[in-house]
């Protein structure tokens, strides 16, 4: 229990009529100061019986939602408190948050209401595994004077229980690329017993793979190589429009809700997600395999909006589309054409032409390549409405069926039909999801 | 905000009482300018803990103030100080405050016959502040130990 500023205001001015009590030995100032040390005593007293009769009366029940879940998962946990209202004294409640666990308020507590209801929700984040018990709730209680705090960790405050399941300790395939070992166990979240080779220590190999044998032997390290699960995380593109075109705001929020939803479910599914922001052939950010889908978040709330696009694309073509816009209108022969239409695609076909003598590959074209080169991954899921010039897109959409990668387009919906045509004529394919 | 019932009659009684005080005293101004800041005091700054705090040292003035006129005068005016802060606006909703500040009431009655009657006031003093200091602390801290045991958990 501890005293508030009323309290020790009573304490100093007690103290100082005590002092000049003892020095003009008048009875006046002694029963001043009793009385303040008797005030003192009094509302000690008063504030303990009102927190007794709070705390007897107060009823928890929380719930989560999921109960069982995997480690690094979200569960959304709802606590709610009824205690007998008192109109003295003020009701902060909070849960005490489990071992290893992280929540989303960090500070998550509520002030009971005048009819004494409170009700905390939050998302728990359980870092460790097996099953986590919640460990009861903490009450703060404060009146003018007063402020005292109390843990109820008896039985009637605790619970549920969450289960807690193991990430799956997938490994990484890159590192055998260059082995060309292309087998696969079935799935399974434990590394499998089946061996598939035998090779040299790579620096990074876990040493409890070492065939002694084999290594003494041959006098160099030999690792064994179990079959086991491979991690195939999603590519997530996130293509915001430039900032100088109207787009309503509704249309961002839907798609970085979705982009957000997408990421969740790729690090529930695969364990990691890569996110690549961009803004036309600007890149905003980029985050490569990440676990955490709390950073995730943050860097999608930090970034996803209209950005200014500083690089344009300028409607740029791919060699092999110019090549084959070239041989589409016939050759070089053709030009120059007496009718209008000729004459311009022929002025367009004697431009490519120039460019395909000075070849020059832009920036984003080879950020790109290197991304997905870098990556191992068997989809690219792109979040776009698809706003002013798609140069950018068709190169993501290029570099993916180069690389046999599968890419989903994706866009909200209340867009212009028209605009969907064009957009799946520029894309090449039929397949654009519009998100309702 | 709105002057709570309890506070204007308090007030008035201590205001009262001192008056009544002001023609067996000598200094009499000092009684009515420490019973003029009383009241102001207990009609500003509603609920806050400056105004409990100013109420508190005023009062104590006026206590003292009126104190050099008669004893039990001051015992009365000192009720009514402490009956200010005490039921702060609660009256008569919360009927165990009144029974407080009615336990209040006799305990000081029956120091302030102890202060009175007494050849020497200090002895007396120390003796019945730590009784009542002590008495406190065990209250409180034996409560607490039992709650916190109570609550505690065995796992």
């Amino acid at each position: 229990m501890e005293p508030g500023r009323c309290t020790q205001g009573i304490w100093v001015m007690a103290a100082f009529l005590g002092a000049a009590a003892i020095v003009f030995s008048d009875p006046s100032f002694f029963l001043a100061t009793f009385s303040l040390v008797l005030l003192s005593a009094a509302l000690a007293i008063r504030f303990r019986l009102r927190m007794h009769r709070i705390i007897t009366s107060a009823q928890v029940t929380r719930s989560a939602d999921p109960k069982v879940l995997q480690q690094g998962d979200t569960t959304t946990v709802t606590t709610g408190f009824s205690c007998r209202p008192d109109a003295g004294i003020t009701v902060r409640v909070s849960d005490v948050l489990p071992p290893a666990t992280i929540s989303d308020p960090t500070d998550a507590l509520a002030v009971v209401a005048a009819n004494g209801n409170a009700t905390i929700r939050y998302s728990l984040i359980p870092l460790g595994t097996g099953s986590i018990d919640f460990p009861g709730i903490s009450l703060t209680l404060s009146d003018p004077f007063f402020t005292s705090s109390l843990v109820m960790g008896s039985d009637p405050f605790r619970g549920p229980k969450l289960e807690v399941h193991p990430h799956a300790a997938y490994e990484r395939s890159d590192i055998r690329e260059h082995i060309g070992e292309q087998e696969k166990d079935t799935l399974s979240i434990c590394r499998g017993s089946g061996l598939r080779s035998i090779r040299e220590y790579i620096h990074g190999d876990d040493i409890r793979f070492i065939d002694w044998k084999l290594t003494a032997k041959h006098d160099r390290i030999f690792i064994r190589e179990y079959t086991s699960v491979e991690n195939f995380s999603p590519l997530i593109v996130l293509d915001l429009p430039d900032r100088s075109f109207s787009v309503p705001d509704e249309h961002i929020a839907k798609l970085v809700n979705n982009v957000t939803r997408e990421t969740a479910n790729a690090i529930r599914n695969y364990g990691s997600v890569s996110l690549f922001l961009i803004s036309g052939v600007n890149i905003i950010d980029i985050i490569l395999e990440e676990t955490n889908l709390q950073r995730c978040i943050a860097i999608i709330r930090t970034s996803a909006h209209p950005q200014f696009r500083l690089h344009h694309a300028y409607r740029w073509k791919d060699r092999a589309s110019m090549r084959r816009f070239i041989m589409k209108i016939g050759g070089t022969g053709s030009y120059p054409q007496k009718d209008e239409s000729g004459l311009f695609l022929g002025k367009i076909a004697q431009i490519y032409r120039k460019s395909l003598a000075n070849p020059s590959i832009p920036v984003f074209s080879t950020q790109v390549r290197h991304l997905i080169h870098s990556l191992q991954m068997e989809e690219i899921v792109l979040y776009s409405l698809f706003e002013g010039d798609l140069s950018h897109i068709r190169e993501i959409a290029l570099q993916a069926q180069m690389q046999r990668i599968q890419l989903k387009s994706r866009t909200v919906a209340g867009q212009d039909a028209t605009k969907i045509f064009s957009i799946k004529k520029a894309l090449g394919k039929d397949i654009l999801e519009v998100i309702p | 905000m709105k002057t709570p019932v309890v506070r204007i009659l308090v007030v008035l009684i201590a205001a009262v009482a001192a008056l009544f005080s002001l023609d067996q005293g000598q200094s009499w101004y000092l009684t009515l300018i420490a019973a003029a800041v009383f009241v102001l005091a207990a009609f500003t700054q509603q609920g806050s803990d400056n105004n409990r705090i100013l109420i508190l040292a005023s009062g104590e003035i006026l206590v003292i103030a009126v104190a050099a006129a008669s004893l039990w005068v001051s015992f009365i005016v000192q009720c009514a100080v402490i009956g200010a802060v005490l039921l702060d606006g609660t009256f008569p909703a919360d009927t165990r405050d009144i029974t407080f500040f009615g336990l209040y009431c006799i305990v000081a009655l029956t120091c302030t016959i102890i202060f009175d009657r007494s050849n020497q006031v200090l002895l007396p003093f120390l003796t019945v502040t730590a009784m009542v200091a002590a008495t406190t602390v065990i209250l409180v801290g034996v409560q607490e130990m039992r709650e916190r045991r109570m609550y505690a958990g065995g796992k």
